[in-house]
């Protein structure tokens, strides 16, 4: 994910967080936009695109008040993200958009090279369908965004002693899903 | 470097990315750097020799690839990518701001215009409709109206006062605090003009003697329309004027002008003031055959 211009960007982070926030925010923004996104469609967020962008807009005004450094501007920009996932999902349950299912038009199976072009990357966000609430958070987090248990426990409120044995079952039963997958998808 | 090519179900891994934009090699730097950061993830839970998740896990990663297109609302918080500093260079505290600081800063300052701007347009406003409601004439004369009744019931004229009270009481300007509404020797009797004719010598008489007392000022019209003599204002009167014998003149305690009293002592008046003639009920009488 990082690349030599990322790499700036960290060193703009790092070295000048009390200057100008403008500049800070477009580093933060070639930085860790594709993350936010990223964890927005593994959680099932409508209009991804859209929530992203809200995410950075709640983070600018919050850059003069930023501290520790690039951890915490990261850890800043998904606490925003979690929090507007956490709105999502409080919406839909006060207002369930129903739809009607069509298996035949569920391509939920396996990801194709023309889902991933178009970019709706389909088959990677359905592979934490099925698991528990905690579960597909805490490898949203630790496996799309990437941030550490520390991280993970500030955002989720939970200990890092907590954090990681749920992570080690959230793996454990990714792993249990994915088989069971993969022998329907042979069968 | 493509950790995935080889993995079922996965035609497209993060190694060939489309989301990567810096074309082939970054794709390949992004991909290898998202295996190690896979293997990182599996170490820490114990379960870096299972190979069946590492696909899935990749997968996963995949969905952060890219970097999507700022809104216009976040692109204008932005500094372009050609502005902004490659070299990680030392930005001294007092470095004068940049741009995108002063957009905050116009921001902030236009916000602030607004509001001034419509908090004056809103008092030039109300200035306005004060102005135009003081100016309107109706209302002008009413209040002068109602300040006359008030000062003429309080200076005790009683029933005089609210004769007088509907007559047009542009007279002039009135004294200040309440005082009785004495107009000033020389202003328009309006008030005047529009009783008996009884009234006009002493109009005269008053605008006569300037120096002396003026017996009766324009505008104080008795409202029983006795008449004045010519006399009063040149300081003619003498003791045993006829109006001491003349029944109905009052009790000796009298001493008005017309009973013999100097017009000095005349009803004391507030300083500044026309002194305020006692009137008599009777008419004067002619002077006796005797003096």
């Amino acid at each position: 994910m990082t690349d030599t211009l990322a790499d700036e960007d960290i060193q703009i982070l790092e070295g000048t967080a009390e200057a100008d926030p403008a500049v800070l925010f477009s580093a933060a923004y070639r930085a860790y936009s594709g993350a936010v996104l990223g964890y927005l469609r593994a959680r099932g967020v409508d209009d991804p695109e859209a929530v992203t962008q809200d995410v950075f807009l709640a983070f600018f005004p919050k850059i003069g008040d930023l501290t520790g450094g690039l951890p915490g501007a990261k850890s800043l920009l998904f606490s925003i993200a979690h929090a507007r996932m956490v709105d999502h999902y409080r919406r839909v349950e006060r207002r369930p958009d129903f739809s009607p299912y069509d298996p035949l038009h569920d391509a939920r199976s396996t990801a194709s090279a023309e889902d991933h072009v178009v970019g709706q990357n389909g088959g990677a966000a359905a592979l934490l369908e099925g698991l528990a609430e905690d579960h597909r958070e805490v490898l949203a987090l630790r496996v799309v965004a990437d941030l550490s248990i520390e991280q993970v426990a500030g955002i989720m409120g939970k200990s890092q002693g907590a954090i990681k044995q749920l992570h080690r079952r959230a793996l454990q039963n990714l792993k249990d899903q994915t088989l069971r997958r993969n022998q329907a998808h042979h069968e | 470097m493509n950790d995935t090519a080889g993995s079922p179900g996965n035609t497209a891994g993060p190694g060939n990315a489309a989301g990567s934009q810096d074309g082939f090699n970054a794709g390949s730097d992004a991909g290898f750097q998202d295996g190690a950061a896979v293997d990182r993830l599996l170490r820490d839970a114990g379960m870096d020799g299972d190979g069946g998740l590492r696909p899935a896990l990749l997968e996963l990663r995949s969905l952060s690839a890219g970097q999507p297109v700022p809104s216009a609302a976040v692109a204008s918080l932005m500094v372009a990518a050609e502005r902004a500093p490659r070299v990680p260079a030392p930005v001294p505290a007092d470095a004068p701001a940049a741009v995108p600081a002063d957009e905050l800063a116009a921001r902030r300052r236009a916000k602030r215009r607004i509001t001034m701007t419509t908090l004056s347009v809103a008092a030039s406003l109300a200035a306005g409709g004060a102005v135009a409601v003081a100016s309107d004439q109706g209302i002008r004369d009413t209040i002068v109206a109602l300040n006359y009744a008030v000062t003429s019931f309080v200076a005790g004229t009683g029933g005089e006062s609210s004769d007088q009270a509907g007559h047009t009481p542009s007279t002039g300007p009135t004294q200040p605090g309440g005082t009785p509404a004495v107009p000033v020797p020389g202003a328009p009797a309006l008030s005047g003009e529009d009783t008996t004719p009884a009234t006009s010598p002493a109009s005269g008489a008053a605008s006569g003697g300037a120096g002396s007392p003026a017996p009766a000022t324009p505008g104080t019209v008795p409202p029983s329309g006795i008449t004045l003599p010519d006399n009063l204002g040149q300081g003619t009167l003498t003791p045993g004027l006829p109006g001491a014998d003349t029944p109905g003149a009052g009790t000796p305690g009298d001493r008005g002008p017309l009973n013999g009293a100097p017009l000095d002592e005349v009803t004391p008046s507030l300083p500044g003031q026309q002194p305020l003639l006692p009137l008599p009920t009777t008419p004067p009488a002619s002077p006796s055959k005797g003096q």
